[in-house]
């Protein structure tokens, strides 16, 4: 919580929230869309926390689960679509995706983690004034 | 001395915690890509520990660095680092030898100095020698390999192992150090850091600096250096008081060894650096 605090989310694209274009697997008519798809953290590194909306539609009723890159989060059961939302804590560019019984890919959709600063910092390897 | 420093080593290597990496640019991280600029004013002196030379009066003191994403110049040194961890860089390196520092008026730390010794000006202390006929101490180009190790984001240990690439003196040259951040203040504005190391140099390169040729005096003149380990401990402190400016005072102690005491040469057992001034951030 304490960590939560130091984060500074500097804003989220919000028309990525309107009109963001809808994820289609290449191998099902499934569909899978996640609002927003893009977090702005200040820097690289840092964590970008977020109340995400998903929603997916079938045209029959299918059992699948969907992934936080390797990490189950949800399973539905003989379903045709589902609304929710739910929270995360990302700090790199995260794949989501609906899986099958044999872990399939039916559909896929990418959430951005960017940073507002892009510098990178790396350790001095000596002191000030060692001149001597 | 040797006792305390492996001791320190131990104790650092058991209270190991976990180094941070860098997300800002501190007086210990700094952005990739940009050139880092900063000139302190005040006074201050490096003492000389050859007879007949006068310490030497510190006016301004420059410093300047850039880091790539491997390769890095700062304050004379040019490094390559082929391991960059959180905890640890290792990196390839090229200086100048310091030890010229108290034989040559031009050499490169003594550009903005105040008051700069003449070479070999005065007398050879121990014995009464044709000073005239000593060589010129000439500036030598080490290369070597430098390890940092982070224990944490307050200590750190550095080694370096150095060879003359300039065919000037052919030895070697070694350091061990740790360092100690302390801050003051919560909001780091006041920081303190220490470090207590000490610099190895070969017998090739004694005998270099501070031996005396058979080929130029006499059999009873003849100096013949021996590698010596030096010991050393310094402080520096630093004030902000801005994003641009801050106070600070450097002072640091290093004992000479016997290797390098013995020459005729060497007046004195010890160097030291002091210096305090303003620092201006460019």
């Amino acid at each position: 919580m304490i960590f939560n605090k130091k984060i500074r989310i500097l804003s989220l694209l919000g028309l990525l929230i309107s009109a963001s274009p809808t994820a289609f697997s290449q191998q099902s008519d499934i569909k899978l869309q996640i609002k927003p798809q893009a977090c702005i953290v200040d820097k690289l590194g840092e964590s970008c926390q977020l109340v995400l909306h998903a929603d997916w539609q079938s045209s029959m009723a299918v059992d699948l689960c969907l992934m936080q890159q390797q990490q189950q989060l949800f399973c539905w059961k003989q379903r045709k679509q589902a609304k929710f939302d739910f929270n995360v804590s990302l700090r790199e560019t995260t794949l989501f995706s609906l899986v099958d019984g044999q872990q399939q890919i039916l559909a896929s959709t990418k959430l951005k983690v960017s940073a507002a600063n892009n510098k990178k910092y790396r350790r001095r390897l000596r002191p000030d004034w060692s001149v001597f | 001395m040797y006792k305390q420093i492996i001791g320190c080593l131990i104790f650092l290597a058991c209270s190991s915690v976990a180094a941070a990496e860098c997300v800002e640019d501190s007086e210990s991280c700094v952005t990739v890509g940009q050139w880092h600029l900063s000139v302190a004013a005040g006074y201050g002196e490096l003492s000389n520990p050859l007879y007949g030379e006068e310490d030497i009066e510190l006016y301004l003191l420059p410093s300047i660095s850039y880091y790539g994403e491997k390769f890095y110049f700062d304050d004379g040194t040019l490094g390559y680092s082929f391991i960059e961890l959180p905890d640890l860089t290792v990196s390839g390196i090229v200086n100048i030898n310091n030890q010229s520092v108290f034989f040559r008026r031009w050499h490169p730390t003594n550009i903005l100095q105040g008051n700069i010794m003449s070479s070999f000006s005065g007398d050879v202390g121990k014995l009464s020698a044709d000073i005239s006929k000593l060589p010129k101490r000439n500036i030598a180009v080490d290369g070597g390999i430098q390890l940092n190790y982070y224990f944490n984001n307050n200590w750190a240990f550095q080694s370096r192992l150095m060879h003359d690439i300039s065919g000037v003196y052919k030895g070697f040259n070694a350091q061990l150090k740790v360092d100690k951040k302390i801050a003051v203040t919560d909001d780091k504005r006041w920081q303190i850091f220490l470090s207590l190391g000490g610099d190895w140099l070969s017998r090739k390169l004694v005998n270099y600096y501070y031996g005396l040729p058979s080929k130029r005096l006499e059999l009873s003149q003849v100096y013949v250096g021996e590698s010596s380990f030096n010991p050393f401990v310094s402080v520096m402190q630093s004030y902000k008081i801005n994003e641009q400016w801050r106070v600070a005072m450097s002072m640091k102690y290093q004992y000479l060894n016997d290797g390098v005491t013995q020459s005729p040469l060497v007046r004195d057992n010890y160097t030291t650096i002091a210096f305090a001034g303003l620092v201006y951030d460019f």
